[in-house]
């Protein structure tokens, strides 16, 4: 079959006779073509949910670490305590998307309320800065956002994790007291005890579990005055333009700043995981295209049956003026439609049950925090996922349909004329 | 004045391969079709009259031979150019009628047209007047199943002359009818042959309708027979 490259241009007739030959009611009651479609649309949607609850996953623990603890840390090595401002300047200059700063200080401490005792991470920030850095209204489940005392309070105000607050029976309001160990300037073994008191002003879902189990949120000149380190600091939280982009700058301030300084992006404390999802990502889309490959099959044999069944069709067609190749397009046709109705309805049975994926978590417990370490799975669809999907199905649809497509090309026009 | 020659078979020979040996069909047949002519074919089952109407219609190919349409020699054609040319010159009607039951009357009698390149409206316009000349205008929006054997094959009619062909082979067009629709089917075909000036070739079992055509060919054993 000798053809020329604009042979190939599908033809509105071509596409009319493949979608009639495919869809008219004698083909969809009367064929397997609904059933190698219904195989199609569940191998879309598992690969549609699939992609997009791993997606979910990592946008979920990244939203969380850019929402929580930054975009990238930058933390003294040495004790000698900076001129914070200068710094910020000089972070400024070298990476000009800089948003933000507010300084942090964290503290290990033991919660003690009602016979409960318990760890937590108490983190001090810049009680006028820290809005700009952290993104903390979007996870306030309760009360509200704030960390200065109001005029006349002498409690510093904290925000507490969801786990910790219900693990308490805490509520917006109520105040609790942390005891930190300080240690002895002279002889570091020997400590004593500082007691802190709060009063909690709202209470966050901060994404994690373990996060949500043990972090405390204040105000920096609190966190100072317990630990009584003065006006001392820990580092500082940095705030970039883009999160994908604060990546790059935090290697490069490791050059800017130089060994004083220790640098630690969104990344680095789950590198692991985010590895993991890396390799996992194409792993599992791999294996769940193993569905739609076999779906493929079942399209094809379809085509195969089609084929045969339409011998006189195809004589007539034939016999009327159509070329080989376009009886090879209008059969190739018909498996691309397949795979376009299989990726539409695929993509719609494949939002539902990510949205039944959402409902679960909220309805049903699907995730338990104190497993998985993560409290709740969003759902994203990529628009390069989708993409993908899309790509892949019709290519192996279409590769799928090449075998029937050519039989029926091949037959002579003669060949189906004998019998009616 | 003598008509023009519009088709001319010389020398046709076609043979099957049968187990180990060869079946010979047609041998050395000869024949010429005059523009605006009836040519009725006639000869017992296996003489090998579909075989030669088949090649005639340049739907299938002959182990040697010639066949000459005006000036062109049909067999040395690419597939894709006869393809063309059979959906501009030619027409067929088959024993069985071959429409598809995924179209409606109307849209299989479109169906040649829109292969030749027309437009729907073009192709609807010309669909349309064909099936009133034929009395389907009631039944244009109806389905292949919803019709009469006779229905059925005046569609099939429709649909082999709606791109005017020059040349109308017919295979068999009244096998399948009782003797009423056979009358009628064949008072259509000399009608539209007159109308159209068509070159009519129709191979039949049916006597009284071969004993209608001006020339009755006699085909045994793939040989003209006299």
């Amino acid at each position: 079959m000798k053809f020329k490259l604009k042979d190939l241009k599908v033809s509105q007739l071509e596409l009319w006779l493949a979608w009639k030959m495919l869809f008219s009611r004698r083909a969809l009651f009367g064929g397997s073509a609904p059933l190698a479609l219904g195989g199609l649309i569940l191998g879309v949607a598992c690969l549609f949910v699939s992609m997009a609850v791993m997606s979910g996953f990592e946008s979920t623990l990244r939203q969380a670490m850019a929402d929580v603890t930054g975009h990238v840390r930058v933390v003294k090595t040495t004790r000698t305590p900076d001129p914070w401002l200068e710094l910020e300047e000089k972070i400024r200059v070298a990476e000009p998307s800089l948003v933000s700063t507010t300084r942090f200080t964290s503290i290990e401490a033991i919660f003690a309320s009602q016979g409960v005792i318990s760890g937590v991470l108490i983190q001090g920030v810049d009680q006028d800065r820290y809005q700009q850095v952290l993104n903390l209204n979007s996870r306030l489940i309760e009360g509200k956002i704030q960390l200065a005392p109001a005029q006349g309070n002498s409690k510093a105000l904290a925000l507490i994790g969801r786990g910790l607050a219900e693990k308490l029976k805490l509520k917006p309001g109520d105040s609790f007291r942390v005891v930190v160990p300080i240690s002895n300037a002279i002889n570091p073994g020997v400590f004593k005890r500082r007691i802190g008191e709060f009063q909690i002003s709202g209470i966050l879902d901060l994404g994690k579990y373990d996060w949500n189990e043990r972090f405390i949120m204040t105000d920096l000149k609190s966190t100072q005055d317990l630990a009584e380190i003065g006006d001392k600091y820990m580092g500082l939280i940095l705030r970039f333009a883009d999160i994908e982009e604060s990546r790059k700058a935090g290697f490069r301030l490791n050059y800017t700043l130089g060994r004083d300084y220790w640098i630690r992006d969104w990344r680095d404390s789950n590198e692991n995981l985010f590895d993991a999802i890396k390799i996992e990502r194409p792993t599992i889309f791999f294996v769940v295209f193993i569905i739609v490959m076999v779906a493929a099959f079942n399209v094809s044999s379809t085509l195969y049956v089609n084929v045969v069944q339409r011998y006189g069709d195809i004589s007539l067609l034939k016999s009327l003026g159509v070329r080989s190749l376009d009886i090879l397009k209008i059969f190739s046709l018909q498996g691309l439609l397949i795979g376009a109705v299989g990726i539409i309805f695929g993509s719609l049975l494949g939002l539902l049950l990510c949205w039944f994926f959402v409902w679960g978590q909220a309805n049903l417990g699907l995730i338990q925090g104190s497993v998985y370490k993560i409290d709740g799975i969003n759902v994203e669809i990529r628009f390069i996922d989708f993409m993908g999907i899309c790509f892949s199905t019709l290519l192996i649809c279409f590769v799928a349909t090449l075998a029937p497509a050519l039989r029926g090309a091949r037959l002579s026009p003669v060949e189906g004329l004998k019998y009616g | 004045m003598a008509k023009k020659v519009l088709l001319s078979a010389t020398n046709i020979y076609k043979s099957y391969s049968q187990g180990i040996g060869e079946l010979q069909i047609l041998k050395g047949i000869n024949m010429q079709i005059h523009e605006g002519e009836a040519v009725g074919i006639v000869g017992t089952s296996g003489s090998g009259k579909s075989t030669l109407l088949q090649i005639l219609g340049t739907l299938d190919r002959p182990q040697s031979g010639d066949l000459i349409y005006e000036d062109k020699n049909l067999l040395s054609m690419p597939d894709q150019e006869l393809s063309l040319f059979r959906n501009e010159t030619m027409g067929f009607v088959f024993q069985f009628h071959h429409l598809m039951t995924e179209l409606t009357a109307l849209e299989n009698v479109m169906l040649p047209c829109r292969i030749g390149g027309l437009s729907h409206d073009e192709s609807r316009e010309q669909a349309v007047d064909l099936l009133n000349l034929l009395g389907l205008a009631e039944r244009m929006a109806h389905y292949p199943t919803q019709l009469s054997g006779g229905e059925l094959q005046r569609v099939a009619i429709a649909r082999a002359l709606v791109r005017r062909p020059k040349i109308l082979f017919a295979d068999e067009p009244t096998g399948n009818l009782d003797s009423t629709n056979s009358g009628k089917i064949q008072d259509i075909f000399f009608l539209l042959k007159e109308k159209f000036n068509l070159s009519l070739v129709v191979v039949t079992h049916d006597l009284s309708f071969a004993q209608r055509f001006p020339r009755v060919l006699r085909l045994k054993d793939g040989q003209w027979f006299s």
